[in-house]
């Protein structure tokens, strides 16, 4: 196999397959490493038809899994039994907890763009110009200005359904034709209209086509059987695996490498450039160097990072491009699993067709100027959530057992509906993840160790968020309000950012704004770790803009041969 | 008699134990009876919640919970899916129920249901409450504990939610008494039950 390439790029998840993609149409040689297995479109996916009574035990999260899989079954969601295998095994990754952290982790080709939520929003103004107006960490190096057409460009290629609601706060997009709120959605739309002047509910945007085609091998529209995490045999959803990926093979350019571990990108003290990178075959345990002009990590935040730190030289004794100590430092998510639920004894006639994989949002509607203006925290948050229909059980008091029962069983239940906040969490510089050379994995490697929670504003946060999706459920008439606050611990958002965030300056950052190590122009980095605040919006879609924006600006840097 | 809690004991072993023709009777026996192979339940046992779910969920002119083998269902997902304090507090709340019940007709057994089923809602919400806490944090793998005297209404509910949900978890249950689309195609938010599926559930 060729040692030497124009690009590598390191991951195949939402950032990598992008990277594989934009570099490969531009021409460029591109060795892809992964780290995981191979997964390949459709074939892969072996649970995507399963029923339930396929399984045991009824597609349920089984003790078994529980113990080689316990960190990453903390969701409650992620390690189903038609899913497990698209997360990792914890007794073979390992890594150690100061306080709690939860990382969820796929190592396979695709990673977690094949299990992820699909939601896409876009960052506003009032994000990239946050922590400047509040004087907290550094400056966002760009503004929306600059990222908005990389949204666009990236919208268009992946098929984002949604709605366009004329909001700066929540600015429009490029949407394919939304989805349908359901009967109570709407209601509560409605209900939110009438009662606020700040908010609205709009159906979620995300990922999914519901009309036409999209590149890639045979992407088609979403036939609603709401099995997305197992892999969509229609290439519905967005997905390395079914689109980027697939753009990239067909230019001839990519080579495709799984079952490679990059741990080290290697430097050279006299060009001032890095020169390639260093890997372990996963299958043959071999170490191999691969050489190339420019180096992209995209192996996710966390992952992305550990390569910094692991990349020591006499010129970077403390890891790559970490002169400003910031490598590591400030790591995010977004706070969840707080807001209110309810019920309603009305709609009884009315159903859904069909399991859409999407819930509604509520933009935010916090710290946005004037009267929404805060002094208890800074920042804001957005509800997802949205109302169901499932089946009854217990509801009827008076029959709760035999032949009435049975028939009351199955039929549909009570109507319930759901907000659920999603909250922006501030850059602590001590919310951070270092590395334990002491303690190291089966390929020799050092774990990683988090140290990380949540503070007074994020608190404070979260008792307005609680609040605020009482008070819509109520006003929309609804009964049995109830406001939940359950435990939350970073991860869980499975929003893991920041750890080498973008600035102005090298001696307080360490990207650039076009995502290039400061200290190391030919190494760029555009999954999550760039991230220099959280937002509160979930943030694929950004690391999609950012990484294509960057892989643009690395071929007219090649081109200028400044490389 | 359990086979796997027999085997269990002679795997730790009481100090002096040896096979008496007794035992070894006794041991036969089990195995005459394995074709059940339980996992979660004794005979004993078994036979109780078999009993309670025919009450539950009984066969009328479809199949009830034991022609559909859910009690067969409920013992290995039990054993598979439940962490083991969650079991242990549910046996132990079947055992309690099952000393005064064991042969009780079903006529009693109706009445060991409403004693536990038909409470107040607000008492009931407070166990539920109480309950969900608790499951919470054990499968958090936290410790915890919960009060011993709501364990017959612990074993009661949860019997009756297991049963309720592989009735509609069940192949037969899905595509036949349920609506089943396994491609549905499209999606409408709001439409019509009646129109729609007749009032019925959908399956998934």
């Amino acid at each position: 196999m060729k040692t030497s390439y124009d690009a590598i790029v390191v991951g195949t998840g939402i950032s990598g397959g992008w990277a594989a993609k934009e570099l490969c149409e531009k021409g460029l040689k591109t060795l892809v490493l992964e780290r995981g297995r191979m997964v390949k479109h459709i074939e892969d996916y072996p649970t995507a038809n399963n029923d339930p009574w396929d399984y045991r035990t009824g597609d349920v999260i089984t003790n078994e899994t529980r113990k080689i899989q316990g960190k990453q079954s903390r969701t409650g969601y992620t390690t189903t039994e038609s899913s497990k295998h698209f997360f990792v095994n914890d007794l073979e990754h390992p890594y150690n907890e100061i306080s709690r952290f939860d990382w969820m982790r796929g190592y396979h080709v695709g990673g977690r763009s094949l299990t992820w939520g699909r939601q896409s929003y876009r960052l506003t103004d009032f994000d990239f110009e946050a922590n400047k107006k509040d004087g907290i960490a550094v400056d966002w190096p760009i503004r929306y200005k600059e990222l908005a057409p990389w949204y666009e460009y990236v919208e268009e290629y992946i098929g984002v359904s949604g709605k366009n609601v004329d909001r700066p706060e929540f600015p429009d997009g490029n949407y394919l034709k939304p989805m349908d709120l359901n009967c109570v959605e709407d209601h509560l739309q409605e209900s939110i209209s009438k009662n606020y002047n700040d908010r609205l509910l709009t159906i979620g945007r995300t990922a999914i086509i519901t009309e036409g085609t999209k590149p890639g091998l045979g992407r088609v529209s979403c036939q609603y059987r709401q099995r997305c995490r197992r892999g969509c045999p229609y290439g519905a959803y967005f997905s390395s695996n079914s689109s980027t990926l697939p753009a990239a093979e067909k230019t001839g350019n990519m080579t495709l490498r799984p079952n490679s571990i990059v741990h080290e990108v290697i430097y050279d003290a006299n060009k001032k450039r890095a020169t390639g990178v260093r890997v372990i075959d996963t299958e043959t345990k071999e170490v191999i160097e691969y050489s190339a002009k420019v180096i992209f990590l995209c192996a996710s935040t966390v992952a992305s990072t550990s390569i910094l730190m692991q990349s020591k030289s006499d010129v970077f004794p403390n890891g790559m491009g970490n002169a400003s100590d910031q490598l590591g430092r400030n790591i995010m998510d977004h706070h969840l699993g707080v807001g209110a639920s309810a019920k309603t004894d009305n709609f009884q006639d009315k159903y859904y067709f069909g399991r859409r994989n999407n819930g509604i949002y509520v933009p935010r509607f916090r710290n946005i100027g004037g009267k929404t203006n805060r002094k208890d925290f800074l920042r804001g948050y957005g509800y997802q959530g949205g109302g169901s229909r499932g089946g009854s059980t217990s509801e009827a008091s008076e029959v709760i057992y035999g032949s009435k029962f049975k028939e009351e069983i199955l039929k549909p239940g009570t109507w319930k509906v759901r907000l659920s906040g999603f909250g922006e969490i501030l850059p602590y510089q001590d919310n951070r993840m270092t590395l334990d050379f002491n303690k190291t994995d089966k390929w020799g490697l050092p774990t990683v160790t988090f140290n990380a929670s949540i503070k007074e504003n994020e608190l404070n946060m979260r008792k307005d968020m609680q609040q605020q999706a009482i008070e819509m459920l109520e006003k929309a008439g609804f009964k049995n309000v109830k406001g939940h606050d359950g435990d939350y611990a970073l991860g869980l958002g499975i929003h893991e950012m920041g750890t080498a965030r973008m600035g102005h300056d090298v001696k307080t950052s360490v990207l650039n704004r076009n995502n290039q190590v400061h200290e190391v122009p030919n190494v760029y980095v555009t999954d999550g770790s760039a991230m220099t605040s959280a937002g509160n919006v979930n943030p694929s879609l950004t690391y999609m803009a950012l990484t294509a924006r960057a892989a643009d600006h690395a071929v007219k840097e090649l081109k200028k041969m400044n490389f | 008699m359990d086979r796997r809690k027999v085997l269990k004991n002679i795997g730790t072993g009481i100090g002096a134990f040896t096979f008496t023709p007794s035992l070894i009777s006794l041991f036969q026996s089990c195995q005459q009876d394995s074709t059940l192979d339980l996992r979660t339940f004794s005979i004993d046992q078994y036979s109780f919640v078999t009993k309670l779910m025919d009450i539950i969920i009984p066969k009328t002119e479809t199949p009830g919970a034991i022609e559909l083998n859910l009690n067969r269902f409920i013992d290995s997902y039990i054993d598979e899916v439940w962490p083991e304090e969650i079991k242990n507090i549910f046996l132990l709340g079947l055992d309690k129920c099952s000393q005064i019940h064991l042969n009780s007709n079903s006529k009693n057994l109706e009445l060991l249901l409403d004693k536990y089923l038909k409470v107040d809602k607000k008492i009931k919400d407070k166990y539920d409450d109480l309950i969900s806490d608790y499951e919470e944090q054990i499968e958090l793998g936290n410790k915890a504990s919960i009060d011993q005297d709501i364990i017959e209404y612990i074993f009661i509910k949860k019997l009756r939610d297991i049963t309720v949900m592989s009735f509609k978890i069940d192949e037969f249950v899905a595509k036949n008494l349920l609506v089943y689309t396994p491609i549905p195609g499209n999606y409408k938010g709001c439409v019509n039950l009646q129109e729609v599926t007749g009032g019925k559930a959908w399956a998934l």
